[in-house]
């Protein structure tokens, strides 16, 4: 990994047309500015990671029914997919 | 063509109504071919299937059903890959993370839409960069809602009870 040192308002060029300005630093949070073409995503890191939990979470979930009678959850048991 | 689920054993689907996410879904990279079964009693919740591992069905629901209020803009490169032409073509549905000990507990992922092109069948699971989703978001009491708005409209409800 490579590590750079950077002052407020110092920026970093990541190839041709990706810029990430350092604009703030505020306790433990710093604030970074981003300029980059549309096609590239940018995210939190954490999203992805807790959607990638979620979908595989979701595979335990109980076979939901509703009815007037009110509502109930059938226990699923699944397979760990995960391997 | 039939498919074997974990969850609801053998079915007929048919064909058309197969959809292709081109790089799977995150943590489920290797399922590619999924479709939406839709069953009356688990209404207004469906649940997407792979075609490949039985045991791969995930609860989702018509995010825009739950949260009328729903907004993200669709990348420029989700619209080529999904070959969207206008909103027409686009169907957007959350995964439901349902804990078994407490359904009621039920949350949708609206931090990740699942993006349908519904005319052509291709989908994917993309990230918003909305800083007020939550992966995590409530969705219990508006799916009771649902559910009563229905029975009413179909005039099932029974009021004197």
């Amino acid at each position: 990994m490579l590590v750079l040192s950077r002052k407020i308002n110092e920026t970093i060029l990541i190839g041709d047309d990706v810029k990430v300005t350092l604009l703030a630093v505020e306790g433990d949070k710093i604030k970074l500015g981003i300029d980059a073409p549309k096609h590239i995503k940018i995210f939190r890191e954490e999203l992805l990671s807790a959607t990638i939990n979620i979908n595989q979470q979701a595979l335990n979930a109980p076979t939901v029914t509703f009815a007037l009678s009110g509502i109930s959850g059938k226990q699923h048991v699944n397979n760990d997919t995960r391997g | 063509m039939e498919i074997d689920t974990l969850r609801f054993g053998r079915l007929t689907v048919d064909k058309k109504k197969l959809l292709c996410f081109k790089n799977g879904l995150p943590g489920l990279e290797d399922c590619r071919e999924f479709v939406i079964l839709q069953f009356e009693e688990s209404a207004p919740l469906h649940w997407l299937q792979s075609t490949y591992k039985p045991e791969v069905c995930l609860p989702i629901i018509n995010t825009f059903a739950i949260y009328p209020q729903y907004v993200f803009d669709i990348s420029d490169e989700d619209v080529d890959e999904l070959s969207l032409s206008g909103p027409e073509d686009v169907y957007v549905v959350s995964v439901v993370l349902i804990p078994e000990q407490d359904i009621e507990q039920m949350t949708a992922n609206l931090v990740a839409p699942i993006i349908i092109n519904h005319r052509t069948g291709s989908a994917k699971q993309t990230i918003i960069n909305n800083g007020e989703y939550n992966v995590r978001f409530p969705v219990f009491q508006a799916i009771c809602n649902l559910i009563k708005e229905d029975e009413a409209n179909a005039g099932t409800f029974a009021e004197d009870k």
